[in-house]
């Protein structure tokens, strides 16, 4: 069967599907982009229109759009496999990087220990730098609820919270204020 | 025939867009230059139609690869 003089297979596939992908990803783009503006829908829509338009025609008349469905299919599936081997390679990566630095051989409490401790060091740096006393206060009792998730951990892990040079400032700190 | 009439649209559409962003000019001379500029592109692409064309499919094909890399890359981002 022919439309317009051309295959209706080949109308479809090299002609109709190519250009409504184009039209569709170009008015996204055009729209999220908002290069011509927050209201721009009708500019956007047409604009697509007519770029995905001029492309289509001019591959049909180099006779390069019998190519696109075979270049489409090609695509996909080298996308996937390249998808594949970055999520192998980076999955590798990872793991591999985490037995060597023995990050791999920490139980979960471990884990949230340290993932609680830096957060406690990043609060304390920011309270120190902070001059402003109401925002201060807000760190500091921030650090508190911080450190009341700490401590449990640190019994359980039998680690002393004096170790570190910041625990032994907050206590101070904490002792100072209470005796006032 | 088709793709002058698509290229003149397509100048027209750009020319008069990006002008209302800027507001440089009233809307009356937005039209008109950007008018001016569509004539300027149809004229000079019927005269150098056969190269275009191969620049506007070089380009097409061109972009369909950029968009590829694109979603592979936005599909692999956490």
């Amino acid at each position: 069967m022919e439309v317009f003089g051309i295959e209706l297979q080949e109308l479809i596939f090299s002609l109709f599907l190519p250009f409504l992908f184009f039209y569709i990803l170009l008015y996204a783009l055009l729209t999220k982009s908002k290069i011509f503006g927050e209201n721009a829908n009708r500019l956007n829509s047409l604009l697509a229109l007519v770029i995905s338009a001029l492309g289509i025609f001019s591959l049909y008349s180099l006779g390069l759009s019998y190519w696109l469905p075979f270049l489409a299919a090609f695509l996909a599936v080298a996308a996937f496999v390249s998808m594949f081997f970055f999520g192998i390679g980076g999955y590798g990566i990872k793991k591999t990087s985490s037995y060597i630095s023995g990050e791999a051989f920490k139980t979960e409490d471990e884990k949230r220990f340290e993932a609680i401790k830096k957060n406690c060091e990043e609060i304390w740096n920011e309270f120190e730098k902070e001059s402003d006393i109401s925002k201060k206060a807000s760190l500091f009792a921030k650090l508190e609820s911080e450190i009341n998730n700490l401590k449990p951990l640190a019994e359980k892990l039998g680690k002393s919270l004096y170790e570190f040079p910041w625990y032994k400032r907050y206590e101070e700190l904490k002792s100072g204020r209470g005796g006032q | 025939m088709i793709l002058q009439f698509l290229l003149f649209l397509l100048s027209f559409l750009i020319s008069f867009g990006f002008l209302k962003k800027t507001k440089v000019f009233s809307r009356t001379v937005n039209l008109i230059v950007s008018i001016v500029v569509a004539f300027y592109v149809l004229f000079a692409s019927t005269y150098y139609a056969e190269e275009i064309i191969w620049i506007i499919g070089g380009l097409f094909l061109f972009i369909l690869l950029i968009f590829t890399f694109i979603l592979i890359y936005l599909a692999r981002k956490k």
